[in-house]
């Protein structure tokens, strides 16, 4: 089946409250000159902008933690347990921005639940154990022991 | 009686879109994230014909109901654009168009919230604003 496809260059993108400029990005026009993307492009964007968060080292904004939540589908509640704070808490981070530690072990979190390849983390006792030693560390410095287990339990494949 | 779902499903990932339009980032990011459960959990309860495109191929609307995860919380509400290409009289569905997507959550700062907690509650918004469309009974 014949389509149209328009192809931009350097094209801006909103997402995640700000614009990311794309090298390249597809849309397709339809039949009724309606204009839209696909699936695969559409998460191909959303990956990167989420990869991109996950791994700068500046603290999370409330669109940039909405967006990674809505983008792992992972709820409030969830978090509360990652982090162990309270509905408060989070409410009034989400207002003010997060604080360092607390981005760094939630971004932390989505990335993996994003991006890790469960089955070769599973499979490589040593990738495991490196990324065991960061829920570690991280564990010392939050006093955390939820931490550790969920970040294990997100390789595994077993959290919800 | 076609069977939507089987239809949808056995579309490529490639041949199934969202529409740009209404572009909050907020509804693109949830729409495409549920879309894949959506083709997969999902159930067809609604069809319209909308007859030959441009391009020579069929095309239908059909909305399709998944459950809620949690009972009292928002099931998901979606709409697509289905396009067949026809050859000897057999219709193979080529392409989908999601177009619309309710789960209960605002879309973006100006639109207003809209969910269903219930098939039932889905149909009745179906058939209040789109009486164009055929009820499907076990999609």
């Amino acid at each position: 089946m014949a389509e149209l496809l328009k192809i931009y260059e350097n094209h801006p993108v909103h997402i995640a409250g700000r614009v990311w400029v794309f090298s390249k990005v597809t849309y397709s026009i339809e039949d009724n000159q309606s204009i839209s993307l696909s699936l695969a492009e559409l998460t191909r964007l959303q990956n990167a902008v989420a990869n991109k968060i996950c791994a700068e080292e500046s603290n999370l904004t409330k669109v940039e933690y909405d967006f990674l939540c809505e983008m792992t589908w992972i709820s409030n509640k969830e978090v509360l347990d990652i982090i162990s704070c309270s509905a408060p808490g989070i409410a009034k981070w989400r207002k003010n921005g997060f604080p360092s530690l607390e981005s760094r072990v939630l971004k932390e979190y989505f990335w993996l639940k994003l991006f890790a390849d469960k089955d070769e983390i599973k499979n490589n006792p040593e990738t495991l154990n490196a990324l065991t030693q960061i829920g570690v560390k991280k564990l010392s410095t939050l006093g955390l022991l939820a931490v550790k287990a969920r970040v294990v339990d997100a390789i595994d494949g077993k959290a919800a | 009686m076609r069977d939507w779902m089987a239809d949808l499903g056995s579309i490529s990932k490639e041949a199934v879109k969202i529409e740009h339009v209404p572009p909050t980032e907020r509804y693109l990011v949830r729409a495409s994230r549920a879309l894949l459960q959506v083709l997969k959990q999902g159930r067809a309860i609604g069809s319209l014909e909308l007859g030959e495109t441009f391009s020579g191929h069929q095309s239908f609307e059909v909305v399709v109901w998944v459950d809620p995860l949690n009972r009292g919380s928002f099931g998901w509400y979606a709409a697509f654009r289905v396009v067949y290409s026809c050859k000897n009289q057999l219709f193979v569905p080529v392409k989908a168009i999601l177009f619309c997507f309710y789960d209960g959550t605002g879309q973006g700062a100006s639109t207003e919230k809209k969910g269903f907690k219930s098939r039932f509650a889905a149909v009745q918004f179906m058939k209040n604003n789109h009486p164009e469309y055929r009820a499907v009974k076990n999609g």
